[in-house]
């Protein structure tokens, strides 16, 4: 991801926020030029509670707000701040982006744009579940506005950062409902460029054109979100979903061979393998298969429950 | 006034037990707008214990006389007020059809109860093709019900108010809205449902010409007592001093539990928000004087009680908090 934000913005500089310890000097000359901020550094307050209550994926989602608000207090000079999810390939230039926060305070992205007509997954319900927006992106310039809404987040991720959606939780995420309600100067960009993945590749396609790539004719791709890619499974657009076939979808190949590329030429599966220092793999993972059908009948009586 | 040569008309939906608070909600209406038709559309039978003169001048449509498709399926798989939260659009499309005149049309549940004029209302809808009401536009941190976390699951969007300009864009926002409801409009947070309410947190997103009103004198209900205050000046109701009271949406409040300004909030209290104390005393006469309570006691036409459900009712919250804890600890 990084790579791919300086090879269009080479004036950016990307910094990595770790939810874990670097282990390695090496590792850290490896994702150079890019740099790494652990957690610990940033001192979040009560980490070790947050610790106990949490665990790796929700951890690692509420620490949003708490490395953005670390970065504006100590850049001084830092006017406007953007976030990345790591499993996404940035395509452009970024200064569409840089514009609209001359104009606005904070920026996010829909989910959809569009509704789905078919029973495939992911389901229009899994938005109200887990949010409207997605927090894979966001954009915010240096304001009083950006600093509320952040110390916000912050206060609200804090004490519900869960993934519990019959107690309307998920991490991060799910809160973002409240922004344009409560916070001035948001911009909720409908702008198909940015954060394509397979939730709205039903309302986007992609074409290459005088060396670019574009999104619905006009639009420029600037940032593509590869979320549910994995490495072995190349020809699978996402494990979260079935409504689009790889075969059906050849407008979107040549990005996900990049992709796949990319992660290949940066060591991803090797650096899988690092467990976290935090979060040790628990007990049953040992029996995973047992464990997944256990997890499918859980939810299939759930479901007949209506809960 | 607008538009009093064209026909105006603003629609409810409740069930039999619920004729005399729309009765209530539909007399101030046309006390402060003559010139408006109220429709009370019936989610039952206008049985004989139905007193419909009570109900007069306003009309009543019955759902049956709507067909609504399978809607003997959506009787059997619905609780109640699920059932009743299915309506919406289809009585909206029902009424845009019929009335070829109407080319704006207003939603208001049964339980509100009307102060002023619709001028701010009818306004809405000068530029835009449909009007959703926000609950809110002010956190709320506090240990009390309902809590912000609540509202995710429910819906950022109030569907006690609605309204609706005729346009292509609102019949396809109705269209899809009916479409969702024949099969999700259970009460089913795990599965991402609320009724009729939770799909609106899509409109802003999925349609165009969308207006999202935050008027502090629409809409007010418990849900936004934390950024409201009612004053009464000049024998008019205000809301935070300057903004007139239009709508008071008085949900959860029943006149056999007088203590309680809501049974779904424990936050506030009549000791604690005096200066709703003399609202919702005139709202307790108006369903005096509506009858709410002979109407209350009337059962519905379409559901029956499903046996087995409520006898392990119990047990199956019990097997769902396990459940609920097993997934956590080996999905971590």
């Amino acid at each position: 991801m990084a790579d791919s934000l300086i090879a269009h913005n080479p004036s950016y500089q990307v910094v990595i926020g770790l939810v874990d310890k670097i282990q390695q000097q090496s590792h850290i000359d490896f994702v150079a030029p890019h740099q790494i901020v652990e957690i610990k550094t940033i001192k979040i307050p009560d980490f070790e509670g947050l610790l106990g209550k949490f665990n790796l994926y929700e951890m690692s989602c509420l620490a949003k707000p708490y490395f953005a608000n670390y970065f504006f207090d100590t850049h001084q000079s830092l006017q406007k701040l953007l976030y990345f999810d790591t499993d996404m390939l940035i395509f452009d230039s970024l200064q569409p982006i840089e514009d609209s926060l001359e104009n606005y305070d904070i920026i996010i992205n829909p989910h959809v744009t569009a509704p789905f007509n078919d029973i495939h997954s992911p389901h229009l319900r899994i938005f109200l579940n887990s949010g409207i927006y997605n927090g894979g992106f966001f954009a915010l310039r240096r304001s009083n506005e950006a600093f509320r809404f952040l110390n916000w987040w912050q206060q609200y991720v804090t004490e519900d950062g869960y993934v519990n959606f019959c107690k309307g939780m998920f991490v991060d995420q799910l809160c973002l409902n409240f922004l344009p309600l409560f916070f001035k100067n948001v911009l909720i960009e409908h702008n198909p460029g940015y954060n394509i993945s397979y939730w709205n590749l039903h309302e986007r396609t992609v074409v290459r054109r005088d060396e670019k790539w574009w999104v619905n004719e006009h639009f420029p791709l600037l940032f593509f979100h590869f979320s549910g890619y994995q490495i072995d499974k190349p020809n699978q657009i996402s494990l979260h979903q079935d409504r689009h076939q790889w075969e059906d979808r050849t407008d979107i190949h040549p990005l996900f061979e990049l992709y796949h590329n990319g992660l290949l030429k940066n060591q991803h599966s090797s650096f899988m393998q690092i467990p976290n220092v935090y979060f040790k793999k628990p007990w049953h993972d040992k029996f995973s298969y047992l464990k997944g059908w256990v997890i499918v009948i859980c939810r299939k009586i759930l479901k007949e429950l209506n809960a | 006034m607008r538009k009093t040569n064209f026909m105006n008309i603003c629609f409810t939906i409740c069930t039999n037990s619920h004729l005399g608070k729309a009765k209530a909600m539909a007399d101030s209406i046309i006390r402060y707008n003559p010139h408006y038709e109220v429709v009370i559309g019936l989610m039952d039978r206008l049985t004989s214990q139905v007193q419909q003169e009570l109900l007069s001048p306003h009309t009543i449509i019955e759902v049956e006389d709507i067909q609504i498709p399978d809607f003997e399926a959506i009787t059997k798989k619905y609780t109640l007020f699920e059932i009743s939260c299915v309506g919406k659009p289809y009585f909206a499309m029902y009424l845009f059809e019929h009335y070829p005149e109407l080319s704006e049309l207003f939603y208001f549940d049964s339980d509100i109860y009307f102060y002023d004029t619709l001028q701010s209302v009818e306004q809405l809808l000068d530029e835009h093709d449909i009007c959703i009401s926000t609950h809110f536009t002010h956190d709320l941190v506090s240990e009390c019900q309902p809590q912000m976390r609540n509202f995710l699951n429910a819906g950022l969007y109030n569907t006690g108010f609605l309204g609706f300009k005729r346009s292509a864009e609102t019949n396809r926002f109705l269209e899809w809205w009916a479409n969702r409801l024949q099969h999700e409009g259970f009460i089913n947070f795990a599965e991402g449902m609320f009724v009729d309410q939770l799909w609106v947190n899509f409109v802003p997103l999925l349609f165009k010409k969308v207006w999202i009103d935050a008027d502090v004198g629409h809409n007010v209900g418990y849900w936004n007592f934390h950024e409201r205050v009612v004053t009464l000046q000049e024998g008019k109701y205000f809301i935070n001093d300057t903004t007139p009271l239009v709508f008071f949406h008085f949900s959860g409040y029943e006149p056999t539990v007088p203590q309680h300004l809501s049974v779904h909030q424990d936050l506030y209290s009549f000791q604690s928000r005096p200066d709703v104390v003399p609202i919702f005393e005139e709202y307790r006469k108006a369903l005096i004087e509506s009858h709410h309570a002979q109407f209350q006691t009337l059962p519905n036409a379409f559901y029956k009680r499903r046996y087995f459900y409520q006898k392990t009712k119990g047990l199956q919250k019990k097997l769902v908090v396990v459940l609920r804890n097993l997934l956590r600890v080996l999905e971590s």
